[in-house]
């Protein structure tokens, strides 16, 4: 049986480590398969709605592109030798589509106190409130503290507002009793839970969750031998602006570092009298990412990606893979590096094992330059038939779609809105790599891509869409610019063909493979979009 | 030479990787790691310190700062502990003018009441640090390392009366006894005033220094 994989993003920097991995699985780099939750006491905080988002289109996109019997269908499960794709050939879904956020606490108003019936206990259990009094302030500032924008960097808050819902009978709850229940019936199964150090609910939820989810896979002999848990722990990598009110109720970024030493001496308590996780991935970053601007929670807080998230997506995706080689050392701690301080390229993002350095770079590259191609060339052409004449579009069944189809119109529209995503993405994370506007950039050599030429960049405008994309470039000179830039060559690795090379592909032959209408096409271009030709077959997974 | 992904460290005694792009997990060490971190030299209180994600936290950061020579918090909280033991090494001293009571829970009540859900969790993460003595051969039966059942620290201060029929004033909470330092501050022990016990007069918050001219000054002066 193949293992169960579970991705839990828990507060808004979890989100947007999850947000970050789902662009890995939609470039086909993960598991065959995962479900994604996340947890969040702010239900409108505004990285955990972005990740959402992205996982619903993610999943439409597979619903309607890949499943069986559909017009247009690109075969995203035979091995990329057999003709099939790697674009979102990893199925990731939410472990439950109406009930992938848990929030624990929604009732408006809620509080520490009134979760914990702190009046009623002054009357009838007074010694153990006066214990809760010894243990949280009773005032506005911690048993009076509103909950419903998050613990606001009060993390000994959240773990005990989180510990009093968790395990009830929620369907969150259910749909993770189910995927544990699997473990005992000799399934194996991997959770996979990322948090900060520093915030609110990922600081919270993080360890509480793990240690909560540990204990519901025990079976009768109190061991949970089937079930892997793993953790990313995000160590301080950005720095904000600090509240209006210098005394406010809120995480101040002069304390981050406190804050994490604390934390991590609290972990390394914990973990010496308690096994938490199987493994524990640690990423923060110097000098700090500099985002300008300070938003305590709610749909303000809408972070841009940034290049930190990214590197601990990949350690999701190595958590998850099935063909590395097991750990050295009994619930190893991992830590990564990069070359230089102030360069970052695709040799320093962390592999899943030895020999598979170049994964990231073919997977992702190829992503964002059919991505490229899709946006600035194809579509547009589809759009217009432009192109009609083309030796690809006759070659590719385009000539006989029926684009006024209206499951047509949907597929394109849902794939547009991917490509959309991957580029917003990948642009707002090159632009606060290397902004200087704020403080000195975080990463001023960004060697992974470059997608300035499809997109304008204004950081100061609205710090929660930092890019807009241009229209297409349908003009051709700029359409082949914006391919060749679009992802960095590796290093010591030799340029990658262009956009002639990929429609000399396309032109000449019909993508092999179970692919059916636009399919086909999207199948061809995505392929002939790839990298390099030697890409080695991940251990674990059938060539593709 | 290369450049760990991890924020700003000032004396790395953690080992760094040696090459780029990849996890390793040789010899890293989270203790450590905490203690490299490169921290900005800003006055820290108590209330800052908010990152310990444990319904115990408060008594957490208080052994934490009690036992580590570089806790920002140390001083404030070897000043405090101190002036807790001393409430209890000097009430007979001291007896005309204020009482210790000790209220003791038992969190493991099967009893039912409004305070099950706060139990419960109070149980779910319940420490296990504990003095090295509480788990010597001729500890009590009952282990003082036992993190079920806190006991509350309360004290009244006389408010006249006579030596026969002493009055007092309301219990106010001093602290917590706990496996793991004998006896921690609570949130409201800043706000402790007892003002007819030198060493509190005016309350934990103003951080008084100790005064010689109290009884017993060998107990309460600095050293």
């Amino acid at each position: 049986l193949a293992a169960v994989n579970l991705l839990i993003g828990v507060g808004g920097t979890g989100a947007k480590v999850v947000e970050a991995a789902l662009f890995n699985f939609l470039a086909g780099f993960g598991p065959r398969d995962v479900s994604v939750a996340f947890v969040d006491q702010d239900e409108s905080n505004g990285n955990v709605r972005r990740a959402r988002e992205l996982l619903r289109t993610v999943e439409q996109l597979r619903g309607l592109w890949t499943g069986g019997g559909r017009p247009d269908r690109w075969d995203a499960s035979a091995p990329v030798s057999e003709g099939g794709s790697l674009l979102a050939s990893v199925a990731a879904r939410s472990i439950d589509p109406a009930h992938d956020l848990w929030a624990p606490h929604t009732e408006p108003g809620v509080t520490l106190g009134s979760i914990f019936s702190a009046n009623v206990l002054a009357r009838e259990e007074p010694r153990l409130k006066s214990l809760m009094d010894a243990l949280y302030s009773p005032d506005a500032s911690e048993q009076g503290m509103e909950l419903s924008e998050g613990y606001r960097g009060r993390p000994h808050i959240g773990a005990a507002a989180i510990l009093s819902r968790a395990e009830q009978d929620a369907p969150f709850w259910r749909s993770l009793r189910e995927i544990l229940r699997r473990a005992q019936g000799g399934q194996e199964v991997r959770v996979f839970l990322i948090g900060s150090v520093f915030g609110g609910t990922g600081a919270a939820g993080f360890p509480t969750l793990a240690r909560t989810l540990r204990d519901m896979a025990r079976d009768a002999t109190g061991q949970a031998p089937n079930v892997r848990v793993g953790g990313a722990l995000m160590l301080p990598y950005f720095g904000f602006a600090p509240p209006p009110d210098d005394q406010a109720n809120v995480a101040k970024p002069e304390h981050l570092l406190r804050q994490s030493r604390a934390a991590l001496k609290y972990y390394h308590d914990l973990f010496r009298r308690e096994h938490v996780f199987d493994e524990l991935y640690l990423t923060g970053w110097n000098p700090p990412f500099q985002l300008g601007y300070y938003a305590p929670g709610s749909n303000a807080q809408a972070n841009p990606p940034l290049l930190p998230e990214l590197i601990a997506a990949a350690s999701a995706v190595r958590f998850f893979d099935p063909g590395r080689p097991p750990p050295e050392t009994e619930n190893p701690t991992y830590i990564s590096a990069r070359t230089a301080p102030d360069a970052f390229g695709w040799n320093d993002l962390p592999a899943v094992a030895p020999g598979r350095e170049a994964e990231p770079y073919e997977k992702l590259g190829q992503l964002l330059r059919f991505c490229a191609a899709w946006r600035n060339t194809i579509r547009p052409s589809l759009r217009s038939r432009m192109f009609g004449g083309d030796p690809w579009y006759h070659k590719q069944g385009a000539k006989g779609v029926k684009y006024d189809r209206p499951e047509t119109i949907q597929n394109l529209e849902v794939l547009d809105d991917t490509v959309e995503r991957v580029l917003e993405w990948a642009a707002a994370l090159q632009l606060f790599a290397t902004t200087g506007e704020f403080g000195p950039p975080g990463v001023p050599r960004f060697n992974l891509w470059d997608v300035s030429p499809m997109a304008t960049f204004n950081p100061r405008a609205d710090p929660t869409r930092p890019v807009q994309l241009r229209p297409p470039l349908t003009d051709g000179t700029a359409a082949l610019n914006a391919y060749r830039r679009i992802v960095s060559a590796r290093d010591e690795v030799a340029q990658p063909p262009d956009q002639t090379a990929l429609f000399n592909e396309i032109n000449v032959a019909a993508r092999p493979g179970a692919h059916e209408g636009l399919g086909r096409i999207v199948a061809a271009v995505h392929h002939a979009a790839r990298l390099t030709d030697t890409a080695p077959a991940p251990a674990g997974r059938s060539a593709r | 030479m290369t450049t760990p992904n991890l924020p700003p460290l000032a004396n790395a005694t953690v080992a760094l990787p040696a090459s780029r792009g990849e996890w390793v997990a040789k010899n890293v060490n989270l203790d450590r790691l905490a203690d490299s971190l490169a921290l900005p030299g800003e006055t820290v209180q108590a209330r800052d310190l908010k990152s310990i994600p444990d319904v115990w936290a408060q008594v957490l950061v208080f052994q934490n700062a009690l036992t580590q020579d570089n806790h920002p918090l140390r001083a404030e909280a070897i000043r405090d502990w101190r002036a807790l033991l001393a409430l209890f090494a000097l009430s007979e001293v001291y007896a005309r003018a204020y009482r210790l009571e000790l209220q003791g829970l038992d969190l493991a009540q099967t009893e039912r009441g409004p305070g099950d859900l706060f139990r419960r969790v109070l149980l779910r993460l319940r420490p296990s640090l504990s003095l090295p003595q509480a788990h010597a051969a001729d500890a009590p039966a009952r282990s003082l390392a036992d993190w079920t059942r806190p006991v509350l620290v309360f004290v009244r201060e006389r408010t006249g009366g006579s030596d026969e029929t002493p009055l007092f004033g309301p219990p106010q909470l001093a602290g917590v006894l706990n496996p793991a330092t004998l006896v921690a501050t609570g949130k409201t022990s800043a706000a402790l005033d007892v003002r007819t016990a030198p060493w509190l007069a005016g309350g934990l918050a103003t951080r008084r220094s100790w005064t010689r001219s109290a009884p017993c000054p060998g107990a309460t002066t600095p050293y």
